[in-house]
């Protein structure tokens, strides 16, 4: 088929933030994924909460103070982590570099946490579905937060690399700020169902 | 909750029942079903039949079925009658202006395919209220 | 291609280069390098695609051998050809195979290969991911396939319920192989879903604004949506299935608190909407050939938009459906049926509209129209039975039996593989550059119309006759052998209109005649490019002025620049009118989307045996992942 030639973008940006940005959007999927299968999970625990006379079964609420700690953790997180975002967007690769680094340790301290939380459970995974679904709902946001911490400490040692200073990167670091809102988003809600709903 | 398991088919089976002289011995069964009923008729009868019923409750669950029966494929058929007629009354005249339409019959299909889907949803909203008609006696 | 191509040491944009020297820059960049680690390491969606398709078609050619082999077991009463054992294994290997392996891949990944055609982008987004997702799904359904030669196939049906699926009552490793042949083939289509999402929102040609997407690119875009919240749910299943089997957690087990309708909610709440993922491309397919064959622009593309959209959200509000027989609350069951009965209505608009297209076009009738005549006769039929079973006192009396058989076979069928016979001779030119026979073609039509409802119709009779599903032979006193024997003659007939379809392709392949780039006169832009189409797609990205470029703009079709072709540039838009916003780079090939698969593949298979699998295999997955994303030159940028 004949062409003419209408109009020319060559003034475009090769990269951009948020939404402009395909990989942003491509994060918001997995978001969007991720969190119905948390969704499928939550419900999978409420189901057997409902169907159970006693719940939690044979056992006592897990203790607070693991779970707690990690939920103030994440909470706390979300504030460097919107520095780092900023910074990103400023494309300012030296704090960048500063934040990164930070944000990888509020990533690590809560998986650290998170081997005493599952102590404080106070049940076995094989002793009742109870246990079960408190383990496998604790199991899921870790395997969660072990990807994000990986994903964010190699996007960390990247921006040590000649790789660091490009736009494209800047984008990424922002992207994996918004994932990370994402995964401290989703423990809300697990916090509430394996620890207060058993004591209610 | 789990122990409610009507089991109708069974009550069906309970004994055989000579085959009914009409088509299912319905009086269900509009000429536009006469072919299904035909191809149907030789599983009027028979143990493990649901076109057997031997019972009241059974009975008014295949009076259900033959009005579902004749309605849908009512259905059917005009639809493909539609499609039939489609086909032929369409113009024969090789390729013009794809893009050029005649405003007088997007109109009207838009009139008819209105008066289609509301039909439609009448349709499928009686049948809903007769499954739950229907059902009533068995819970 | 013999014009010179500059050097490409410096930036190059397109606006520079005369139409020869642009296409030789573009193939050179473009190319995937033809070696093994080129081959593993492809990145052109319309490869990938390809081999998608192919491989699924391949599993339709196993699901469909083990489908014969069972009606010939059904042809006669007391058959002694197999098993009880053999045949529980055919048919949860057929149902999983038809399911996960053929329908479901084969439909998404048509559109991997038409939407970024048709909405004339270069690329797909995320193609590593998609080649990821090819990998993953060919290793899960070999993994199902090897596992069954080994005597361990599949044989607790499709749905695998539970307690039948339980280590109690399933103690080998035949449920473990199924529940990780589900978990492999789901993250496939997940991460095709997530692409072609993206796809859609952010490479749609400058100028397609949402009322201007062809229709067929709006159902793989909602189907693309409906995969991502139906297959987290089986996923999330398959996971505590293999969970209460393999480290003895209790989900479904009662006597621990544990449930076993869990299992079917988690299922169905899946696997309904399953279905729909199956045919809504179906109906995206229906739409493109009807538009083309008839001449004209379809009919009510408002109302066809909003009845898929309609379909993708009402298709989460049916699953309990499937579990009427369960004993559920009253009001429950009426508001599933009520539900259920609803979908009626999308589906009525579809059909309706299609029918006012042909009415008001010139139908040409080539043999992708046939199909599409057929999908109407059969798909309606089953939509049919479909309200009947919608119906609870009459699922009760159906339940089990073939008539139920019968009824999705209809819809599936029908729904899907109609349509998709109908888009292979549609598209194949495209393809391969050469059109099909349209004699074999109709003969192949008519024989599978024929054979499909000579193999399937008989089902209706013998369910309402009480023949249950899932049984491997009866008794002749029953008196169901005249049916079951016509069934099998039809299911002969209908294998032999594949083997048509597969006489078609090869010699039209060989030796078809040339299509050209629009054989068909057809509207959308993947017939704009050339056929087969170069690995850029487009050697300029056309300006979208209307929802059928080619049919608007008769003369010459208007395009812009601005890209460099000196590396792997596309434009990205803005995702409702699609107004340019990025020049952004496509990656390059790349091993490592296949060797994370390959250690995701290990990783899944040795947790059949043991949980510490998971714990071993995660280094490499990560190493592999670090490869992945790690820039290899400054190119990548
Ligand atoms: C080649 C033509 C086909 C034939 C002859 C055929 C035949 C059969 C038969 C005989 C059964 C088992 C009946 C029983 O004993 O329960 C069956 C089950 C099934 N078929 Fe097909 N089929 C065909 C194509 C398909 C296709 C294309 C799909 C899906 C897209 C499909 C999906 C299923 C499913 C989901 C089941 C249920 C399996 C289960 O019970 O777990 N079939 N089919």
């Amino acid at each position: 088929m004949r062409e003419r030639r209408v109009a020319d973008y060559s003034a475009l940006p090769d990269y951009g933030f948020g939404p402009k940005s395909p990989m942003w959007w491509g994060t918001l999927g997995f978001c969007a994924l991720e969190g119905m299968g948390f969704a499928i999970a939550c419900a999978t625990y409420l189901y057997l909460a409902f169907v159970n006379p006693e719940w939690p079964i044979n056992a006592r609420p897990p203790d607070l103070l693991a779970g707690t700690l990690v939920t103030i953790l994440l909470l706390a997180s979300v504030v460097p982590n919107h520095i780092l975002k900023a910074a990103a967007e400023r494309e300012s690769i030296r704090a960048v570099r500063i934040w990164m680094p930070v944000m990888s340790a509020f990533g690590a301290a809560p998986l650290v946490l998170r081997w005493f939380e599952f102590g404080m459970l106070n049940i076995r995974w094989d002793s009742n579905a109870y246990g079960s679904a408190v383990w496998v709902l604790l199991g899921l946001h870790t395997t969660h937060l072990i990807t994000d911490v990986g994903d964010t400490l190699v996007l960390a040692a990247l921006m040590w690399t000649r790789f660091g200073r490009s736009g494209k990167r800047f984008s990424d670091v922002s992207d994996n700020a918004f994932y990370w809102d994402f995964v401290v988003l989703t423990w809300l809600p697990l916090y509430v169902l394996i620890y207060w709903v058993p004591r209610l | 909750m789990h122990a409610r398991v009507p089991r109708i088919r069974f009550a069906a089976r309970a004994k055989l029942r000579p085959p009914d002289p009409g088509p299912c011995g319905r009086g269900n069964c509009r000429p536009a079903t006469a072919p299904l009923a035909v191809l149907a008729l030789a599983g009027c009868s028979g143990p493990q039949s649901a076109l057997d019923p031997q019972g009241p409750a059974a009975e008014r669950i295949a009076d259900l079925f033959w009005l579902f029966t004749a309605t849908l494929t009512t259905i059917w058929l005009l639809v493909l009658l539609g499609l039939a007629v489609a086909i032929m009354r369409a113009r024969r005249a090789p390729l013009a202006d794809p893009l050029a339409l005649d405003p007088a019959f997007e109109a009207r299909a838009r009139r008819v395919v209105g008066i289609l889907v509301v039909l439609t949803a009448a349709i499928v909203a009686a049948f809903t209220i007769l499954s739950y008609g229907a059902s009533r006696p068995l819970a | 291609m013999t014009a010179e191509a500059p050097p490409l040491d410096r930036e190059i944009r397109d606006r520079d280069l005369d139409d020869a020297a642009l296409r030789a820059a573009l193939a050179r960049t473009w190319a995937t390098r033809s070696s093994l680690s080129g081959w593993i390491g492809e990145v052109d969606h319309k490869r990938i695609a390809l081999r998608f398709v192919l491989t699924a078609l391949f599993f339709l050619l196993l699901g469909g051998s083990a489908a014969l082999v069972m009606r010939l077991q059904l042809a006669r009463p007391e058959s002694g050809l197999i098993g009880p054992d053999l045949y529980n294994q055919l048919f949860s290997m057929h149902g999983t195979t038809m399911m996960f392996l053929f329908a479901v891949p084969v439909m998404e990944t048509i559109g991997l290969y038409f939407v970024p055609l048709m909405v004339g982008a270069r690329q797909v987004a995320f193609p590593r991911l998609v080649n990821f997702a090819y990998w993953m799904f060919l290793f899960g359904g070999l993994m199902l396939w090897i596992a069954f030669l080994l005597n361990t196939g599949a044989d607790t049906g499709w749905f695998s319920y539970v307690p039948l699926s339980s280590l109690q009552y399933s103690p080998t490793k035949r449920v473990d192989f199924w529940a990780q042949m589900v978990t492999f083939t789901e993250v496939s289509s997940l991460a095709v879903a997530v692409s072609l999402i993206v796809t859609v929102l952010k490479h749609r040609a400058p100028g397609m604004t949402l009322d201007r997407i062809p229709l067929f690119v709006w159902a793989e875009f909602v189907n693309a949506f409906v995969i991502m919240f139906a297959m987290p749910s089986v996923m999330i299943a398959s996971t505590l299935l293999i969970l209460d089997r393999l480290v003895e957690t209790r989900f479904f087990e009662t006597s621990a608190g544990g449930d076993a309708l869990l299992w079917q909610h988690l299922f169905w709440f899946f696997g309904h909407p399953e279905v729909y993922i199956i045919f809504i491309p179906g109906t995206g397919m229906v739409s493109a050939i009807i538009a083309t064959f008839a001449t004209r622009p379809v009919f009510g593309y408002v109302p066809l938009v909003l009845a898929l959209i309609a379909t993708g959200f009402l298709s989460f509000g049916l699953w309990v459906h499937h579990m009427f027989a369960t004993g559920l609350p009253k009001l429950g069951e009426s508001f599933f049926t009520a539900s259920s009965m609803l979908i009626a209505v999308p589906s009525g608009i579809q059909i309706f509209c299609w029918i006012a297209t042909l009415w008001g076009g010139r139908p040409r009738f080539h043999t992708p129209l046939l199909f599409v005549l057929g999908f109407v006769f059969i798909f309606v039929a089953g939509g049919m039975t479909g309200v009947m079973v919608a119906s609870v006192p009459i699922d009760l009396q159906v339940h089990d039996t073939f008539f139920v058989v019968a009824h999705f076979h209809y819809v599936l069928i029908g729904g899907a593989v109609f349509p998709l016979l109908g888009a292979i001779y549609y598209w194949f030119p495209k393809v391969t550059g050469r059109l099909m026979s349209e004699r074999l073609g109709a003969w192949n039509f008519g024989l599978a119309f024929a054979g499909f409802n000579l193999a399937f119709f008989p089902m209706h009779i013998l369910g309402l006759q009480g023949m249950p599903r899932r049984v491997y032979t009866y008794p002749a006193e029953l008196g169901w052998g005249g049916l079951n024997l016509l069934a099998t003659t039809g299911a002969l007939m209908f294998a032999a209109s594949f083997a048509l379809l597969v006489v078609n392709a090869v010699t039209s392949y060989r030796s078809g005649r040339a299509a050209g780039s629009n054989p068909w006169g057809a509207g959308t832009l993947e017939w704009a490019t050339a056929s087969p189409p170069p690995p850029y797609n487009f050697a300029l990205t056309p300006l979208v002025t209307s929802r059928e470029p080619l049919w608007s703009e008769r003369t010459a079709l208007p395009v812009v620049t601005g890209l460099r072709v000196d590396r792997r540039e596309t434009f990205v838009t803005s995702p409702a009118e699609a107004r340019p916003e990025l020049r952004d780079m496509a990656v390059e090939p790349s091993i490592w989307p296949f060797v994370a698969a390959l250690f995701s593949g290990l990783t899944l298979f040795g947790s059949i045996y043991t949980p510490w699998a998971v714990v071993a295999g995660s280094p490499f997955i990560a190493a592999a992942l670090v490869g992945w994303f790690w820039p290899k030159s400054a190119k990548e940028e």
